[in-house]
């Protein structure tokens, strides 16, 4: 992927988090988020597919709507649920972060 | 083609029985080299590169997919070769071999289950328990091994360092398990090749999950508990990055002269001269490597006159089941989290004829800090959710089941057209499941379903395989008396090459119920009392 590319699918990643119901959380760690995506073939591949698409309607630059995700939708928000339930946030309030020390 | 200096043992592989094979011949002053086809795993690798659980970008990796199937997540580890790399190109449908390429081997993401086979186990095998005995037992003294006796006939006791303590799940199934009633049930700790001895350094540190590489090496490995102790003698040498293509053999003897191998990192081929050859490399490579080894005098490969090698490939037919038990909801967790599995589970599944089967298995519970669990709330709005997940964050169990495998002839490992990234020819593997499989498989899901109902269940997910997730690879080149039913002896050497020796899953006739490491240690630990016998005997050399 070239570098304009991994910059348009990584602003799309961001913009996702948007349309999840944890966004309150997910926001606080959004540069990971979207290095992780972008380092998952499912979710750089789906994002890629969305990135071709507005490029094909001359819509780059227009703000991302929910319906644009298409079938990728659920795929996105479970991608970010769980990521969501695996944060640091999330495990603090069960007891178990930080995951240093803790577990013995 | 560069050559190496002769040796007086070649071994080809550093896992389970590699690891301790090289070990003892070091130790007893035979000049000794190791090949490993991988290289060596840096040492933070397991701590900080790619470390168990979420630690590490919530523990999603490039292969990650959703929506994701908990029981599969263990096999897209990016640690398992792919089909470049690997025996077997790997095919989307079928059997799935799975082979780390690395020092170690399999044994970098082992969870460290180690229990001895019963006598009964040892039914058409040319050697017997007591045979192996002194075996398991120096084996366990050596990779320490935590668990208690309990004088089960069928799951022989042995030598244990304290476990670590039950947790409320594992007590739940302790109590389902005795509730059965039934003569044949067992829950008892676990017998995993763990160091628990407080204050050791290197000791467990409670990570939940050993499946996934331990990041201190309490769990046994080559590389972190015998490989120091040898690796600076002057009379062992362990060689990484080294492919080997084929074995040669002398004109006009059935002898090896030789490894061929490739540098994978130059793309050199070399020869290491040897003695003595032993493949430990499992019960898929080591059948190519003895494929790849053909020659005039040996054109099915080499020990494979009989046209025994690649037959009667097993693995354990598995039943998982999930479940969150409600009696445990809304707990906050004042206990030791330990080594994810401090369970081990055996009872006997009934099939419909009326007969029975013995199966074993382990009860896990650990921290789903990687959190598998959302696969059974997709019916809870996101609204909701949250709240679920905290009030049920600590109460999964997972039951892991295994029967025995079955030798049939028609599942077997066989020459392949493909080749890998270095040119080497594959293997393919036939393999459908048997009936009876499929049938046992069903009869241990009804087990586990009940023993957690009783356990305080919540809804079971369940799954089914043996087409190769079991990872417990074994009776490819079987161990028989009679030449002509298999491709070792006792000693497990060769019956028609005499001076190499397979020693690997593929060398068991038939695999139990039972996890399998353990008793491939102890017979590279018989084995290499055997070799140094020879060699003390001057018969290492003589043709």
């Amino acid at each position: 992927m070239g570098e304009h590319e991994t910059e348009q699918t990584a602003q799309l990643m961001a913009a996702i988090i948007a349309f999840s119901p944890y966004r309150k959380t997910l926001v606080q760690i959004e540069p990971q988020i979207v290095r992780i995506a972008l380092e998952n073939r499912q979710i750089s591949e789906a994002l890629k597919r969305l990135a071709t698409a507005r490029e094909q309607r001359d819509a780059r630059t227009s703000p991302l709507k929910r319906a644009e995700l298409g079938s990728d939708m659920r795929l996105f928000l479970e991608f970010l649920e769980y990521i969501h339930f695996a944060s640091p946030a999330f495990l603090a309030t069960v007891g178990e972060w930080p995951m240093e020390g803790k577990r013995g | 083609m560069a050559e190496s200096a002769h040796c007086d043992v070649c071994i080809v592989g550093t896992g389970a029985g590699g690891g301790i094979l090289a070990y003892q011949l070091a130790r007893a002053g035979l000049k000794v080299v190791s090949l490993e086809q991988g290289g060596r795993l840096p040492e933070n690798y397991f701590r900080d590169v790619v470390p168990p659980g979420g630690r590490r970008d919530f523990g999603i990796g490039p292969a990650t997919r959703w929506p994701a199937d908990p029981h599969d997540s263990l096999f897209i580890h990016p640690l398992f070769a792919d089909g470049q790399s690997g025996s077997t190109a790997r095919p989307k449908d079928g059997f799935r071999h799975f082979q780390v390429l690395a020092v170690n081997g399999l044994q970098n993401l082992w969870n460290g289950v180690s229990v001895r086979f019963g006598p009964g186990d040892f039914t058409d095998w040319p050697i017997s328990y007591s045979d192996l005995e002194a075996s398991y037992r120096a084996v366990e003294e050596r990779i320490i091994v935590c668990g208690t006796a309990e004088n089960i006939p069928e799951l022989p006791d042995g030598v244990y360092v304290p476990p670590k303590p039950l947790r409320p799940a594992d007590r739940l199934v302790v109590e389902a398990v005795r509730s059965l009633r039934e003569p044949d049930a067992h829950a008892i700790p676990n017998r995993k090749a763990i160091d628990t001895r407080p204050g050791v350094e290197g000791a467990c540190v409670s990570t939940g999950i050993c499946t996934s590489g331990c990041p201190v090496g309490a769990v046994y490995k080559f590389s972190e508990r015998l490989l120091p102790e040898i690796e600076g003698l002057p009379n062992y040498q362990l060689r990484t990055d080294a492919k080997v293509v084929r074995l040669i053999r002398t004109d006009g003897t059935q002898r090896i002269e030789g490894v061929e191998y490739i540098d994978t990192r130059t793309g050199e081929r070399h020869i290491q001269r040897a003695h003595v050859v032993v493949l430990a490399t499992g019960a898929v490579e080591t059948p190519r490597i003895l494929f790849n080894s053909a020659d005039e005098a040996n054109p099915q490969g080499l020990s494979n006159r009989s046209g025994q090698v690649g037959l009667y490939l097993q693995d354990n037919p598995k039943a998982v089941l999930s479940t969150s038990l409600w009696r445990l909801w809304n707990t906050r967790r004042d206990y030791d989290i330990g080594y994810g599995d401090l369970l081990i589970l055996m009872a006997r599944g009934k099939l419909k004829d009326g007969s029975s089967f013995p199966f074993i298995g382990h009860a896990i519970h650990g921290i789903p800090d990687i959190p598998h669990y959302l696969a059974g709330m997709t019916r809870i709005p996101a609204v909701m959710k949250e709240r679920f997940a905290r009030m049920m964050f600590h109460s999964y169990v997972t039951l892991g089941l295994f029967c025995a495998g079955e030798a049939r002839p028609e599942n077997r490992v066989r020459p392949a057209t493909s080749v890998d990234q270095h040119g080497v020819r594959q293997v393919a593997v036939d393999f459908t499941i048997p009936p009876a499989a499929a049938e046992q498989m069903e009869a241990m899901l009804a087990w586990g379903r009940k023993v957690l109902r009783r356990a305080s269940s919540t809804s079971i997910m369940c799954s089914t395989d043996n087409s190769g997730t079991g990872i417990h690879y074994a009776g490819t080149t079987a161990m028989s008396a009679d030449p002509a039913r298999g491709v070792v002896d006792e000693n497990l050497r060769s019956h028609e090459i005499e001076n190499l020796y397979i020693c690997d899953g593929g060398s068991l006739p038939h695999l139990p119920d039972k996890h399998l490491t353990l008793t491939i240690m102890a017979l590279a630990h018989r084995l290499g009392s055997h070799l140094e016998a020879r060699a003390r005997a001057g018969a290492l050399m003589v043709s």
